[in-house]
């Protein structure tokens, strides 16, 4: 274990003993760890992913939202058509990553009783997230069912990630090319802490 | 020589400001339990409002924590007075220094003087004018004082007038005002006396007294009472009618001609007046243990309904003629307060041995607030169970054991402590090797072995032989051999040693004690007698043995003290003593030892500290030797007097040099083998430290506070590495003690206020480190956790005080779950091969983490890949 601040730095060595309730064979041991950092991985890439298409849905979505105030600078048909095109397939990506409302769907108003009107399964960064939490919070093996939910969602990631980079590589990166020529404000994923369209 | 004074105060004072600002980072745990309470000596209630849910303490950082009474100035609630000191003369009662006051409801205190009152019993305030306050003194407990009586102010505080004084060794223990009247009122003084040895509660000077004008003038009550010569008695010996008690006094709030008393005398009992106190009539013989309760109540509302405490709490309806004990049941008994609404006679509010009860049905029920860890603590023992468990045994409350932390994330509740021993509860020791065995001991040397698998217990309490009689303290020592945890040690009279868990026993040489009769002994002039009231309350036996110390090193090597001043030491097991408390300089003979310890580092050296509050000697006095008692070096700079007297000293289990001492007001260390000693405060409240114990794998130090239970400063490391040359580091990173990686859960949900959890340690590994100066605010102090394959498993930010900081790793892997960190474009193709690499605990981890409902990957699921340790 390491402290440093500035240029200074000291080291100390810290046991970790295991609790002595677990009882748990190093084969395990090892089986668990590696469906840890399997998860890991997934999870960090998806939540990575949600942030990416869920503030370029936030963006796509503003920007629209802006062209149809009254007196508000409206880009050409096109462009909007375009963007409205993309939005929608935007949303549709979105929803692997990330939960409804984090999509755009607004929140049921009359609170959250009772079951959605459309069945909505969960995002993959949810799925991530859980097996991991059910694997971390219980001192053993991976099960067989466990295991191939990983290689499950392991294939779900994948072709979802394809989509977004699509999304955010190559579609957006078009629609800003079309709407700089048109001189209009083109569109930004937002880094984290949030962002909008930029001039 | 004043200027001396002041010169020695102020270092003192830079030391312990010093310690204590460094490591104020640093807290204790107040892990309760709060589920037996502890005496509760009065109420004082703002009767505009008796919507009673939640306590707070408002007391923690006085000088002094014990407190005799309370009292709210009618005419303005905001004013409250404490007069500090218990009244209720036990053994282990403790004295304070004088009144206090708040002039907003108790947020902030102002010493008001009365400093060597020491025990104040009532404290009543004019409802007219909250700037006349009468106080009743009954002064040191112990000896002699002038400083006794009913004390007057009529400016608030600033100035006081002894207005009653009767005598030396005479008090006043009870007044109350005229509700109709405030000019008038009735005290009643109190002579008594506690030794070290016994107790006499009775004398001539105890009377009633009675004033009409504000108490300038004062006569005795005598008509109808029983030193009335005019009264028919029933015993005429001439010393038995002067032998009078402790006496309790209450008017009736709805016509104040009423007053009763409560009259601990051979012909005493309950005394009704019907004009204001000039006459009395005996209503009954009712006066349970006057010494200790003396409280008499009436109803506000009904003259007739009476209540007077005791070991239960007795009501009469006939005005005390009859009274039941059956009325308030399933609630601790020993009754010190009783407050009824004058409101709803139903609501009250009664205080014990056990804590805070409320009864809003005249007491046929009652709610036992349980969440206010007040537990009187005399020792303590700790277990080698993971987390380690702590017995204890409190004052009237059993021998009790349970965890220093759970698995619970709440923390631990008080369902996790259960009984192992009885009545007055005092030494609880565990065996280290088998934390089912737990050894318990109750007063007179009445100790048992539990087996806490199935709860059987069997009493070991040595037998002597037929027709001889052993001597036990109150609170007598037992210890579990480190050499062989079968072996054990107790102390009566003599050493006594089993080798087979208390089964049976062997004499260790002769009686330890000096042997002295107490029935020889004077106590006020007179030895007493079957005449005395409380003869020798609350003192079973003496003289006998109070420590047994065993050398970690050589187990041959045994130390005990006694309560009569003997301090002996053995070096062949038992089969010879020698004497040495006479080596120990300026110590009067006969002082009474609070604790031996021996060195574990150094076979001859010992520390002892002494106790002498008992004969009216309130001197600190810590030694130390190292030449097996030969020679004892004073070592008590820096625990003023204001500390109180000494009950225990430890020493540091990795650092010989270090010590740790408990008085009677708080907790000290020494850094340098007592040259020099600085209170450690923190967040610990004034309370009497009776009992230190450092856990020999966790190296926490735990403390058994007489008033607060328990408090455990998790990993005392740090304290114990610290050296002043430390402050001359930029960085300094203390030695982290192995970490297990508990798995904790939620067991339970919300509950509202009634309830208690004291908290868990931090699940994890405390990592502490000194910072010299502020780092700037873009710095970040970084803590990296490796793998022993040089793996980053972990990385974090520390916090950035001046000073000692702590932080705790929660031996999760969460990093690799980490996304880039804040402002940087998150696409999952920039931050899937290099997951690792930016480390931060940044908050979309923390929200990652939060969303799952649970954390990354963990140190133990690191071993996998790189190890258990790292």
């Amino acid at each position: 274990m390491k402290v440093a601040v500035a240029k200074v730095e000291q080291t100390k060595t810290v046991t970790v003993e295991e609790d002595p309730r677990i009882a748990i064979a190093p084969e395990e041991r090892v089986a668990r760890r590696q469906a840890l950092d399997q998860l890991a991985q997934m999870a960090t890439t998806a939540v990575a992913a949600r942030r990416s298409i869920t503030g370029m849905r936030r963006s796509l979505n503003d920007a629209i939202e802006a062209w149809k105030k009254t007196g508000a600078t409206k880009p050409p048909e096109n462009i909007q058509k375009t963007a409205e095109d993309l939005l929608k397939r935007t949303e549709e990506t979105c929803r692997r990553f990330g939960t409804p409302q984090q999509c755009g769907e607004k929140a049921n108003p009359l609170g959250t009783a009772g079951p959605p009107l459309v069945y909505m399964p969960p995002a993959i960064t949810q799925r991530v997230l859980q097996l991991m939490g059910g694997i971390e919070n219980y001192a053993a093996a991976p099960s067989a069912t466990q295991l191939e939910q990983i290689k499950i969602l392991q294939g779900l990631l994948a072709s979802a990630s394809v989509d977004s980079r699509k999304l955010t590589q190559e579609d957006l990166p078009a629609l800003n090319k079309m709407m700089n020529e048109a001189g209009v404000p083109f569109i930004t994923i937002p880094r984290a802490g949030g962002a909008t369209p930029s001039s | 020589m004043k200027k001396i004074a002041l010169a020695f105060l102020i270092a003192t004072t830079a030391i312990a400001a010093d310690i204590n600002d460094t490591f104020k980072a640093l807290k204790f745990r107040e892990i309760g339990p709060a589920v037996m309470g502890g005496r509760i000596d009065d109420f004082a209630v703002d009767e505009r409002n008796t919507n009673i849910i939640t306590w707070e303490p408002l007391f923690d950082d006085q000088p002094v924590s014990t407190i005799g009474d309370i009292a709210i100035a009618p005419s303005d609630p905001s004013i409250v007075w404490v007069g500090s000191g218990e009244a209720n003369n036990r053994q282990s009662s403790s004295w304070g220094n004088g009144i206090y006051k708040s002039t907003d409801g108790g947020h902030t205190w102002q010493h008001m003087g009365l400093d060597k009152t020491m025990h104040i019993g009532r404290v009543v305030v004019s409802p007219i004018d909250p700037n006349v306050v009468y106080v009743a003194a009954e002064g040191n407990l112990w000896g002699p004082s002038k400083d006794r009586g009913v004390y007057k102010t009529s400016d608030g505080g600033r100035t006081w007038t002894n207005v009653l004084f009767v005598n030396d060794d005479t008090g006043v223990s009870d007044i109350a005002m005229d509700p109709a009247s405030s000019g008038t009122l009735i005290a009643a003084a109190y002579q008594r006396r506690r030794t070290v040895f016994g107790f006499s509660g009775s004398g001539p000077g105890s009377g009633l007294y009675k004033t009409t004008d504000g108490g300038a003038t004062w006569k005795k009550l005598e008509k109808g009472l029983p030193w009335d010569a005019k009264v028919e008695k029933a015993d005429t010996d001439e010393q038995a009618v002067k032998e009078i008690g402790r006496i309790g006094v209450d008017f009736y709030r709805r016509n104040s001609n009423v007053v009763y008393a409560l009259i601990e005398h051979a012909q005493g009992g309950v005394f009704r007046s019907e004009d204001k106190g000039e006459t009395w009539t005996k209503m009954s013989e009712t006066d349970p243990r006057g010494s200790y309760y003396s409280q008499v109540r009436v109803d506000p509302n009904n003259d007739q309904r009476i209540w007077v405490c005791g070991a239960q709490m007795y009501v009469s309806d006939d005005g005390g003629r009859t009274f039941k004990t059956n009325v308030i049941q399933r609630i601790h008994g020993d009754y010190h307060a009783l407050w009824i609404d004058p409101n709803d006679s139903n609501l009250m509010l009664a205080g014990s041995d056990g804590g805070i009860h409320i009864s809003r049905d005249r007491g046929r029920s009652w709610d036992y607030v349980n969440t206010i860890p007040l537990g009187q603590f005399y020792e303590i023992g700790l277990d080698m169970q993971r987390p380690y468990h702590i017995c204890g045994g409190l004052q009237d409350n059993n021998v009790w054991c349970g965890p220093s932390a759970t698995f619970d994330t709440r923390g631990i509740s008080n369902g996790e402590w259960f009984t192992v021993g009885g009545g007055d509860g005092f030494y609880a020791q565990i065996d280290p090797n088998d934390p089912n065995l737990v050894y318990a001991e109750s007063q007179d040397g009445n100790v048992l072995r539990r087996n806490l698998k199935t709860h059987e217990s069997r009493t070991i309490r040595p037998l002597a032989p037929e027709g001889e009689r052993y001597r036990f303290q109150w609170n007598s020592p037992i210890v579990v051999s480190k050499f062989d945890s079968k072996t054990i040690y107790y102390g009566g009279n003599y050493l006594f040693k089993s080798t087979n868990r208390g089964d049976d026993w062997t004499r260790l040489g002769p009686d330890l004690t000096s042997g002295q009769d107490r029935d020889k002994l004077l106590i006020m002039g007179r030895v007493p007698d079957k005449y005395t009231m409380s003869r020798h309350d609350g003192v079973q036996a003496w003289p006998a043995i109070t420590t047994i110390s065993e050398s970690p090193i050589n187990k041959d090597l045994l130390w005990v003290g006694t309560d009569d001043g003997n301090l002996q030491v053995t070096r062949d097991g038992g089969k010879t003593w020698k004497s040495v408390a006479d080596r120990m300089k300026g110590v009067p003979k006969g002082t009474y030892v609070s604790r031996v310890v021996a060195s574990h580092t150094s076979e001859g050296a010992a520390y002892a500290t002494l106790d002498g509050h008992r004969s009216s000697d309130f001197n600190v006095y810590v030694f130390m030797t190292t030449d097996y008692g030969e020679s004892w070096k004073p070592i008590r700079n820096g625990i003023g007097d204001d500390a109180g007297t000494v009950h225990v000293i430890r020493e540091d289990l990795h650092n010989p040099n270090v010590l740790f001492a408990g008085t009677e007001r708080g907790l000290y260390m020494s850094s340098d083998l007592g040259a020099h000693w600085t209170r450690l405060k923190l967040n610990l409240p004034t309370v009497p430290i009776d009992d230190i114990a450092i856990h020999p794998r966790e190296n926490d130090l735990v403390l058994g506070t007489h008033g607060r239970s328990i408090s455990i400063f998790d990993d005392v490391t740090p304290l114990a590495q610290w050296t002043d040359s430390i402050t001359n580091e930029e960085l300094h990173v203390f030695d982290v003690r192995p970490a297990t990686e508990y798995r904790v859960v939620n067991r339970g949900r919300n509950i509202g206020q009634k309830v208690f959890f004291g908290p868990n340690a931090a699940n994890g590994a405390p990592i502490t480190y000194y910072l010299k100066m502020k780092p700037d605010a873009k710095e970040r102090v970084r803590i990296t956790i490796t793998d022993k394959n040089g793996k980053v498993v972990r990385e974090m930010d520390g916090t950035k005080e001046v000073g000692v900081n702590r932080v705790t790793w929660d031996l999760k892997t969460r990093s690799l779950t980490a996304p880039p960190r804040a402002g940087e474009p998150g696409g999952p193709e920039q931050t899937a091969a290099g997951a690792t690499a930016g480390g931060e605990v940044t908050e979309a981890a923390t929200e990652a983490a939060s969303e799952a409902g649970v954390p990354g990957g963990t140190a133990a699921a690191a071993a996998a890949a790189g190890g258990a340790t790292a």
